[in-house]
């Protein structure tokens, strides 16, 4: 069962034994006060929107018993029956029914284990007046209780009743070492035991009997999940990043220790000690990271209809095949990724998939197929849109974005295939000849990409003319805690997102030239726009250094190098929230605290990359 | 409890007694409590319900492309707060860090910002009706922060309009 499915049966039962305990209540009171419309109509009603639920789970063996109370119930509120006791008693056994019913399904998920037959004749004699409804009804009451005493809601059946109903032992001895048992002083043999001296059963015979007792049900009072408030994971999530944060502190302090008391053994012991903290801090982490996950099926649940309904639109033909439904990922990137996802779809459609006379004509198969598949590779989520539809033309892209100015000439020559495609993210951009209701306002591709991006993911775009295309999104496992690469410029910290970053290199002065006033490093037959961090942040520069690293970073095929003076190390950050006015810096996306404690800015590689490309374009266009 | 914050409850405990003391014999059941902070040689107060805590000065970490006045970040106990320096909020002219600087921690509109102030004086009980609204022409530092200005004998205290800082960020 899907676990929407199983959210739903969840709050179907919880409802449903909410009403039954009123209901008891209630058909007790109107008893004694039968000529009360306003407590009939209540009881009346909540049958009814149970029977509702029932109907909609598909449980047609509590609908049926639920549906003929209710008619009962019907009767009786429009005073074509008169309220009695005998009435109320095959009510009341029609509740016990149901109460049973609903513990079946709990424990099985289905309705088919309790027998609904003897109280619906019962019902039904009630209706059609074949039972005299003056007559106290102490007779069917019994043989209604019957199949109650049959369901799992009841108390597990003892040892010895067991015994019995196995033909492991007779009756008579059961009930003989039940006498001898209850003479006994206490502390009592118990039951079994009486029974192996008496040798009425076997040791065998015995454990079967034990066995299957602890086999019986327990009694359904507990769910085997429960609901909580994404609130409430949310701040056990915090706490566990202040916890990795404290970790990585203790881990620092610990290292420093070692080196300088190697010999100390307590200094030993705290090192093992921390290496045991450490894995249990990663453990944690994980495990709070797996209570927030959710399968990408509830992401993907919209888009059948979508596709459906969009086909018929632009009657279109097609088939959409999903695959991974079953990858997990973050509560939070779940959320974001749903709409960007929904206009991927809708563009494939609208712009990739041909009509079926169209197809016909290129020699495809009339029905386009739409692929959309998911998966986990390594820490980040992967999720590819393949249609096989007319796909991209390189040569339209490059029109377009020529007239609408968003390139230069000059560097479309320098571009790559690839990166000539992926210009459709950028803001502005709409190869649709026609703009239809559907997509083409040449604001979604730029959106589908700004929103990726706010979760620290990428969006890719391949294609082959008159094949089809292909979208890849690649999303973080979790958006709270991210690898980052720790570098300094002027003594100050920053974090670079190690999810964006390619390579560092080592390069010498003379080896940024510069074009059109801005600076640019050759590496391996690319020209790398580059930006220097102390620049770009104002921070104030003792002298010229003679040695950089450079950080190459890139957010789908653009890339950028950022000029720093140290690289310092790899650490596992916790992104916190920063003061409201901090988040609107261009080019910081937050902060973390180090291991020592320190408050480091964590670099927005996108708006870097942006910017550099901006600076770029506008220096080629001089 | 660090040994910073063991000093700084101290003495914040110290000097709430001996104002305390001191306000006994006035006696008026209408008082204010600041925080007195010096800056310069001015007299700043702050509304003691909206301060959380003085620390002493830490490292804080700078913030590009912010208005001079804000120092930058600091880590408070695993949360990150921004500190602002009083001194050029209030256009006075800068001075250097010593021991007796301190960063006092305020809650505004439900968020923790740090001020920078050269020194932490006392806490102190201040009546009502010794509190007068801020002169209408004034050269006073920070005239367009204040709330109001408090004369105790013949000390001047300038009431700090907590909600204000927070609109200067919001403009700059």
């Amino acid at each position: 069962m899907s676990d929407e499915m199983q959210e739903i049966l969840n709050d179907f039962l919880t409802e449903s034994n909410e009403m039954l305990e009123v209901l008891d209540q209630r058909f007790v009171t109107l008893e004694s006060d039968p000529n009360n419309t306003d407590l009939l109509n209540e009881i009346f009603r909540a049958m009814h929107s149970m029977k509702g639920s029932a109907g909609f789970l598909g449980f047609n063996h509590l609908v049926d018993v639920a549906h003929r109370g209710e008619n009962i119930l019907n009767k009786l509120r429009q005073a074509e029956m008169a309220v009695n006791p005998a009435i109320i008693s095959v009510i009341l056994e029609t509740i016990d029914v149901i109460k049973a019913i609903m513990a079946d399904i709990r424990e099985s998920g289905t309705d088919n284990h309790v027998a609904t037959a003897a109280i619906a004749s019962k019902l039904d004699d009630i209706i059609n007046g074949t039972v005299s409804t003056a007559a106290p009804a102490a007779a069917p009451k019994v043989e209604a209780a019957a199949p109650v005493q049959e369901t799992p809601a009841l108390p597990p059946p003892t040892l010895g009743e067991i015994l019995v109903n196995e033909g492991l032992a007779s009756k008579d001895q059961v009930l003989d070492a039940l006498n001898a048992q209850q003479h006994q002083p206490d502390p009592k043999t118990p039951l079994g035991e009486i029974l192996l001296q008496a040798k009425a059963i076997t040791e065998r015979a015995l454990d079967q009997a034990l066995h299957k007792q602890e086999k019986q049900p327990k009694p359904a009072e507990e769910d085997a999940t429960i609901r909580v408030e994404t609130k409430r994971l949310d701040s056990v999530m915090n706490l566990v990043g202040e916890l990795v944060l404290g970790r990585n502190r203790l881990i620092k302090i610990g290292t420093q220790l070692e080196q300088n008391h190697e010999a100390d053994p307590q200094v030993r012991v705290l090192s093992e000690t921390l290496a045991q903290l450490n894995l249990v801090t990663t453990d944690l982490q994980l495990a709070v990271m797996k209570t927030r996950m959710l399968p990408i099926k509830k992401v993907f649940a919209k888009l059948p209809r979508m596709v459906r309904d969009l086909s018929q639109k632009l009657n279109k033909q097609v088939h959409l095949e999903m695959r991974g439904e079953e990858t997990e990922l973050d509560k939070s990137v779940a959320d974001e990724i749903g709409d960007p996802l929904v206009h991927l779809v809708r563009n494939a459609i609208d712009h990739g998939i041909e009509t079926p006379a169209e197809r016909q004509a290129k020699g495809k198969q009339a029905g386009g197929q739409l692929t959309i598949a998911a998966s986990q590779e390594g820490n980040s989520i992967v999720i590819r849109i393949n249609d096989d539809g007319r796909g991209i033309q390189v040569e339209k892209i490059k029109a377009k974005a020529l007239a609408k100015g968003l390139i230069s000439e000059a560097e479309l020559a320098t571009m790559e295939h690839r990166e000539v495609l992926n210009l459709i993210f950028l803001p502005g951009f709409s190869t649709a000849e026609q703009v239809t209701d559907v997509s083409g306002r040449g604001v979604g591709m730029d959106v589908v990409r700004t929103n990726i991006r706010k979760i620290n993911g990428s969006v890719d775009l391949e294609s082959e003319p008159g094949k089809g295309s292909q979208v890849i999104i690649k999303l973080p496992l979790t958006i709270a805690i991210i690898q980052a690469l720790m570098v300094e410029v002027e003594r100050s910290i920053f974090a670079i997102p190690l999810s964006t970053v390619i390579e560092a290199v080592l390069i010498s002065r003379s080896d940024i030239k510069t074009i059109n006033g801005r600076e640019v490093l050759h590496l391996r037959d690319r020209v790398l726009p580059l930006i220097r961090l102390a620049q770009e942040f104002d921070i104030p520069t003792d002298k010229e250094r003679e040695r950089f690293y450079v950080v190459v970073a890139a957010l789908g095929d653009r890339r950028v190098g950022v000029v720093v003076d140290e690289l310092r190390s790899q650490e596992e950050v916790v992104i916190k929230s920063i003061w409201d006015y901090l988040e609107t810096i261009k080019g910081v996306s937050g902060a973390t605290i180090t291991g020592e404690g320190k408050v480091v800015l964590i670099l927005d590689t996108s708006e870097l990359v942006q910017n550099a490309q901006a600076w770029h374009n506008s220096g080629m266009a001089v | 409890m660090s040994a910073t914050e063991q000093q700084v409850q101290s003495h914040y405990q110290a000097t709430a007694e001996n104002s305390a003391d001191r306000l006994e014999e006035k006696n008026g059941d209408d008082l204010l409590q600041f925080v007195i902070c010096l800056i310069g040689s001015e007299e700043f107060a702050v509304d003691v319900l909206s301060v959380q805590e003085i620390n002493r000065i830490v490292e804080v970490t700078r913030v590009p492309k912010t208005p001079s006045y804000v120092e930058g970040v600091i880590n408070l106990r695993g949360r990150i707060i921004p500190v602002l320096d009083l001194r050029k909020l209030f256009g006075l002219s800068g001075a250097q860090q010593t021991t007796q600087t301190r960063i006092v921690v305020v809650s505004v509109q439900a968020r923790l910002v740090g001020l920078i102030v050269d020194s932490v004086e006392e806490v102190l009980r201040v009546p009502r009706s010794a509190i007068e609204p801020p002169p209408s022409v004034g050269t006073m530092a920070g005239a367009e922060f204040t709330q109001g200005v408090g004369r105790i004998d013949d000390r001047l205290l300038i009431l700090v309009d907590l909600s204000r800082l927070l609109l200067a960020r919001e403009a700059a």
